[in-house]
């Protein structure tokens, strides 16, 4: 179909980009010379201790900030959903405009040790100096970086799943209540079963831009262990070209990560779809 | 239970739809709910539902207030035009549902699911999924799920509209069936004059958010409160006359009237029309329509006005011919002109 | 009633801790010294918003390069998601479900991944540093948010009007501009905002592709908040979300005109 054709071009373009990054990590980069294809740098990566705790640490800040977005973006999304006023509508919507770097300051204005609730604790006077106000920020567990995508990701998920949400909310939710079930009975027998769906989308697409993202877990993360976006791309801007089929595997396993996610979690959408008699 | 609504207000996006609504309805009746598209018929049902909130007004049922209370334990249940079938569940757990909000154990509601569905002949469809089911199907499911809810007030939002002429009267007399069995307070509303008269004990005439007329089927179409309500059942025309000393007298008609001295439309239903030999009443044929067990014959009036008087066989009359009748004058209804 | 309280006490959380943020970057970014542990600024200056407008990275450059590359993201992002939208709502054809799936692949492909991959490809088109380089990255970032808000419009409003409008003999291009188009409006609308405020806050693809050369606002951000100048960080960040909440309005605006408008 003719219409189809930009789209078709894009896909190339990204089906170009990963066949690229395989073919790097595998060895294969004329244009440096290197031609023999070998895993030899992907069983570098699995064997070195420091790639798979970013790897493992990755996998972390992604599964954390994906759930938890998920769960307290439903529970937003069911406070707006057949109450919205215009003004809750606009006021999900602004986090989508302000870019990741700046969710990082609110985080560092707000949560440092040095920041606002340190100061309010210290005026309430629970603390008496920065140092006993716990160190959420720059940790190996990545708390800063988590909090920053929650407080991007909770509003997306409200937004995402809120057309959905409304509908079976509106129809099923009140024909169930109608029929004896509580508010609270109808939300979790059929709207929020319903709406999954939606969430599962939502879900996914967070999870996966958490783990390959780069700003946050650089801006507010820690030397060591480095989330692996970061550990990826100091090795591909390393001043020795030889090494950059050891940051493409890095790339390649974030790649490989996503697409394996994907699939398994498109089956596993699939067959709740199927459950729920498809009334997406 | 009894149902009273006394000087409902309900306004919808600040608009006002409902104006100062009176309606009831008594213990165990089947009551028609009948007004245009638009006329805040849904409306009213939501509202007495509790889904829409209230302005002002009052709404007892089995005389208590329940104006107050939550959706979930008004007991009144809605059946919807579209059905709403929950698609994450099988037929007989969506008929159980209900029995589920209350706490009835799994056996218990599943046994009584069985059972309405056996009243319904949908026995074989308990574990089916809702989409498997025909739009007949569907909407005999979710009768019977408002049935398990154990209602004190049923109300039926147009239930039939989406279904094929045939199936329709399956499913009136399924109601009618129902209504007898179970015995609760029925409100149906439609828009189809046909089906209010067929099916009521009541029948309430509803305009722009007010009730124009409640009464027997009879009363509300042999002696409609207004012109509106008259126009709205059809089959009537007007004919235009003076009332002068009790007595109406039009061009070859006279009767007694019980009204004060004026001009007035005497309202000719289409039943009221007679023709023999001794037909005084000068009529036009304007149209002559065909349709199966019956033939449509459109008579203008003098005074300018058409009525339609169904003939079981054709008359045998051509488009544009004059033809002569008299009018039936017992119980007459007259409206007045000019107001 | 317990819900409508539960609902509204959400709604303060949410906005508490929307606005309270953005609320203190507004007071830091005219901030002269701030210490530990006052609540509020010690005195206030100046001097972030003169490096805002005559600094190294100076604003109005920024801006404009910022809001050309979104805008042309936007408006090709938007292009491609009418088309591909169209083609997968309204034609019934062998594959459509694989279609419609596939519109989503972009977004299951982190960003920085696709930067890096397409790098080569890039350098041997003659992309590779060039703004269109740039704009081609953001594009496959942005079309399949495009694509999903189209998708939405065009299946609502379906072949209805364009019919009609053949049968009472415009031909197929002319009835899809003066009739299917206005009603695809607060979709069209709402795509261009997202296309925009994707590219605009893109940092990693911009500076991979970008090579450096290519400057945005959400590129010099993340320098002056590695910065450690809190102030200065600050006010870069007021300028960029004040900006694009500004482009956000205009559409918003634009989009309740329309509504109106069919109504």
């Amino acid at each position: 179909m003719l219409l189809l054709f930009p789209f078709i071009l894009i896909l190339t373009l990204v089906a170009a980009s990963c066949c690229s990054v395989l073919a790097q990590s595998l060895g294969y980069i004329p244009a440096f010379g290197l031609t023999k294809v070998t895993l030899s740098y992907y069983v570098d990566a699995m064997t070195n201790p420091d790639f798979l705790r970013s790897l493992v640490v990755s996998l972390q800040i992604a599964g954390c900030s994906a759930v938890l977005s998920a769960i307290l973006g439903t529970l937003v999304c069911a406070a707006f959903v057949r109450r919205s006023g215009n003004a809750a509508l606009y006021l999900i919507r602004v986090p989508i405009l302000v870019p990741h770097a700046v969710a990082a300051v609110f985080m560092i204005t707000l949560f440092s040790q040095t920041g606002l609730l340190a100061r309010i604790a210290y005026t309430f006077g629970w603390i008496s100096d920065p140092c006993q106000f716990p160190q959420l920020l720059y940790t190996s567990g990545y708390g800063g970086a988590i909090l920053a995508y929650l407080w991007k990701e909770i509003p997306f998920v409200a937004y995402f799943v809120l057309a959905l949400m409304s509908g079976v909310s509106k129809t099923l939710g009140e024909a169930a209540e109608n029929l004896g079930a509580s508010p609270l009975q109808s939300f979790f027998r059929i709207t929020l079963p319903l709406s999954m769906p939606a969430i599962c989308k939502a879900f996914l697409i967070i999870f996966i831009f958490a783990f390959g993202s780069y700003e946050l877990p650089m801006l507010l993360g820690v030397t060591y262990p480095k989330a692996l976006p970061v550990q990826a791309y100091l090795a591909y801007t390393a001043p020795d070209l030889r090494s950059r089929p050891a940051a493409m595997a890095m790339y390649g396993m974030i790649l490989l990560v996503s697409v394996l996610l994907s699939a398994l979690f498109s089956a596993a959408v699939q067959r709740l779809s199927h459950r729920a008699g498809g009334a997406a | 239970m009894q149902l009273i609504i006394s000087g409902l207000k309900v306004e919808l996006q600040k608009k006002p739809v409902l104006r100062d609504l009176n309606l009831t309805a008594e213990d165990g009746q089947f009551l028609s709910l009948l007004g245009p598209s638009g006329c805040g018929k849904s409306t009213l049902l939501k509202t007495i539902a509790g889904i829409l909130p209230m302005q002002a007004g009052t709404l007892s049922l089995g005389g208590q207030d329940i104006s107050q209370l939550p959706v979930h334990r008004r007991g009144t249940v809605i059946v919807f035009q579209d059905m709403r079938l929950f698609p994450n569940m099988s037929v007989e757990e969506n008929v159980a549902f209900p029995l589920k909000m209350r706490g009835v154990d799994r056996r218990k509601r599943l046994a009584s699911a069985a059972e309405l569905l056996e009243r319904v002949q949908l026995e074989a469809y308990g574990q089916r999924r809702v989409s498997e089911l025909s739009g007949g199907q569907q909407q005999r499911v979710a009768l019977i799920r408002a049935l398990a809810a154990k209602p004190s007030l049923l109300l039926l939002d147009e239930p039939f509209t989406a279904l094929d002429r045939n199936l329709r009267e399956d499913m009136r007399a399924m109601v009618l069936k129902l209504h007898r069995e179970f015995q609760m307070t029925t409100i149906l509303v439609t828009h189809d004059q046909k089906e209010a008269l067929a099916m009521a004990d009541r029948v309430a005439v509803m305009f722009d958010g007010h009730i124009a007329q409640c009464g027997t089927p009879r009363e509300v179409y042999g002696r409609p409160a207004d012109r509106r309500t008259a126009n709205y059942f059809g089959g009537c025309g007007y004919l235009p006359g003076n009332v002068v000393g009790g007595v109406f007298s039009s061009t070859a008609v006279s009767c007694p009237a019980a009204v004060p001295d004026g001009r007035y439309d005497l309202l000719v239903h289409s039943s009221a029309l007679h023709f023999g030999e001794s037909g005084l009443l000068s009529l036009r044929v304007a149209g002559i329509q065909f349709q199966g067990a019956e033939t449509m014959v459109q008579l203008e009036l003098p005074g300018g006005t058409y009525l339609m008087k169904p003939f079981s066989e054709a008359p045998g009359w051509s488009i544009g011919q004059r033809i002569f009748g008299s009018v039936d004058c017992t119980d007459p209804v007259f409206f007045p002109i000019g107001k | 009633m317990r819900q409508r309280t539960f609902a509204r006490l959400v709604l303060v959380v949410t906005a508490v801790c929307i606005l309270l943020p953005m609320a203190v970057l507004l007071v830091w970014s005219v901030t002269g010294r701030w210490p530990w542990p006052l609540l509020t600024p010690e005195n206030y200056s100046l001097r972030t918003i003169r490096e805002l407008f005559h600094g190294s990275a100076s604003l109005p450059r920024l801006l404009l390069s910022s809001c050309m590359l979104a805008s042309m993201v936007a408006v090709l992002g938007t292009f491609v998601g009418i088309l591909t939208a169209r083609s997968t709502e309204l034609y019934n054809f062998r594959g459509r479900e694989l279609a419609r799936g596939c519109a989503l692949l972009p977004m299951l492909i982190p960003g920085t991944v696709f930067a890096v991959g397409i790098q080569i490809t890039l350098l041997r088109i003659g992309f590779a540093d060039t703004a269109a380089g740039v704009v081609l990255v953001h594009l496959v970032v942005a079309v399949p948010y495009c694509i999903m808000i189209m998708a939405d419009v065009t299946r609502a409003v379906g072949t209805a009007y364009e019919e009609e409008a053949m049968v009472l003999g415009a031909g197929p291009l002319r009835a899809f501009f003066s009739v299917t188009l206005p009603h695809l409006m607060p979709g069209v609308l709402s795509s261009l905002s997202m296309g925009f405020i994707l590219s605009y806050s893109q940092y990693f693809t911009t500076l991979i592709v970008g090579g450096g050369r290519i400057k945005t606002l959400a590129l010099v951000l993340i320098p002056y908040i590695q910065s450690g100048d809190r102030a200065l960080s600050s006010v870069y960040s007021v300028a960029f979300v004040s900006s694009a909440l500004l482009v956000f309005s205009v559409f918003e605006f634009l989009l309740r005109q329309t509504r109106l408008d069919s109504r």
